[in-house]
Parts: structure tokens; C-alpha cells; sequence
């Protein structure tokens, strides 16, 4: 049990693996944000399309991670209403973000092959 | 089918207050992201098949694991299920499968890339360019 933010923050029995699960697909997606940074800095012509929502994408997605974690260790049920939407709401932003960043990529790497 | 019914759903919910159905529609918002990423990807593919031939079948996986994984986050709102942290867990663990696909994916695009357009790494070639 601990407390934060004048919350009390359990996480309860049989939810412990679960919550592990939430908490690295919430760094899983951290991960993705910076390779992406990585993949910008070594290709910065190819991802110059597109890149942009990927990168906001993989963050809100991380944050759906985060908010499915932050649901599964909250005492009271108006808080886990409260993390639920977000998570909801995140998970499609991002998922959204992510189809129009390789829709641009694509539709860039199309021109640029053609020009070549 | 009826074992697994009486062992894994305890039984089906079949009365929704205003709270079930708000539930509801937002838990169907991940899986009509997802529908909507399948769409972007088969446009991607068929505006650009051969740069997208190297990592699309991963992002493709990250889709299907992930409608499966928000399918299921539908599902529960409609029946109560006996092991509720194994079934949750199931769903953590096969979008995190599909997440680490989507990295994969996304290495091998941008790699198969660099590599199609003669560049290994392109600052440098930017700058052997610049020299010259």
C-alpha cells in the first residue's frame, strides 16, 4: 500500500502481474517514442512526412499504459470511472495518430521512389 | 462449451444502466482505432508495396493482437467473468506482444528503407554530400 497525492494506492492481491504487465506496456511504449526519436536523427529525410504523429501517438498510447495501471491499483470506483476514460479516450487518439503518421510515410515514400 | 460457460462466465450481463453503456461505447472506441489503422495500413501498403513489404506484417500483427486484446476489453462489459485478473491479464499481455511487434516493425521499415535508398545512415551521406 502506498500513498500519493493524499491517495491511498493498493495493489490488491493476485493483481500483482497484472499491474507489471500495464507498467511495462507503459515503458514498452516510452521505448517506441524514443526509437522513433532515434530513427529521426539517423533518418531525417525519410521520416520528415509523418513522423510527427507516430511520435505523439506511441506517447498517448504510453499514457494508455499508464492510466491502465494507475485503474488497476485505485481504491475507489469514481477514480477508476475517471482512469478507464482516459484510457479509453488515449488509446484511440493514438491509435488514430499512428494510422495518419504511416499513411504519410507511405504516401512520401511512394514520391520520393517515384522521383528515384 | 457449457463446462467452460459455468467455469469461466459467471454469468451474462444483460441489464446496462447509463454508467454500462458509457462503459461501453468508450471501451468500443480502442477497437474502431484499431479498424482504423487496418484501413490506413492496407491503403499504406497498396500506395507503397515495396517499402512497406519489410516491417508491414509486424505492424499488421500489432493490429490484430491489439483488436483481439480491445475485443476482449468489449466483451467483459457484457459478461462476468469468474478469473477477472487472469482474463485482464490476457489482454495486457497480448498488446504488449503486439507493441513489441510494432517496434520490430517499424526497425525493419525504416532500415529496409535507408538500405533501398543507398543510404546506410544519412546524416553521413548528407554531409559526403555537402563536401562534395
Amino acid at each position: 500500500m502506498m500513498n500519493l497525492a493524499a491517495e491511498t494506492w493498493q495493489i490488491k492481491e493476485g493483481d500483482e502481474i497484472t499491474f507489471a504487465v500495464e507498467v511495462t506496456l507503459f515503458l514498452g511504449f516510452i521505448i517506441i517514442t524514443i526509437l522513433l526519436g532515434f530513427l529521426r536523427k539517423r533518418y531525417p529525410q525519410l521520416t520528415k512526412n509523418g513522423w510527427i504523429e507516430l511520435v505523439i501517438g506511441s506517447m498517448f498510447l504510453s499514457l494508455k499504459g499508464l492510466f491502465d495501471g494507475l485503474d488497476t491499483v485505485s481504491s475507489s470506483i469514481s477514480e477508476h470511472d475517471i482512469f478507464d476514460s482516459f484510457e479509453a479516450v488515449f488509446i484511440f487518439v493514438g491509435l488514430v495518430l499512428l494510422g495518419v503518421g504511416l499513411l504519410r510515410i507511405a504516401l512520401f515514400s511512394a514520391k520520393v521512389w517515384e522521383v528515384r | 462449451m457449457l463446462k467452460l460457460n459455468a467455469s469461466f462466465i459467471d454469468h451474462w450481463i444483460t441489464t446496462f444502466d447509463l454508467q454500462a453503456v458509457r462503459d461501453i461505447l468508450l471501451e468500443s472506441l480502442a477497437v474502431l482505432g484499431f479498424l482504423f489503422l487496418s484501413v490506413a495500413l492496407i491503403i499504406a501498403l497498396a500506395k507503397a508495396p515495396i517499402l512497406l513489404r519489410h516491417g508491414s506484417l509486424e505492424i499488421l500483427f500489432f493490429v490484430i493482437f491489439g483488436f483481439i486484446s480491445s475485443c476482449m476489453n468489449v466483451f467483459d462489459e457484457f459478461a462476468w467473468l469468474g478469473p477477472y485478473s487472469y482474463w485482464k491479464l490476457a489482454k495486457d499481455l497480448i498488446l504488449l506482444g503486439g507493441a513489441v511487434l510494432l517496434v520490430i516493425g517499424f526497425s525493419r521499415f525504416f532500415w529496409f528503407s535507408s538500405r533501398l535508398f543507398g543510404t546506410k545512415c544519412e546524416n553521413k551521406s548528407d554531409k559526403l554530400a555537402q563536401s562534395e
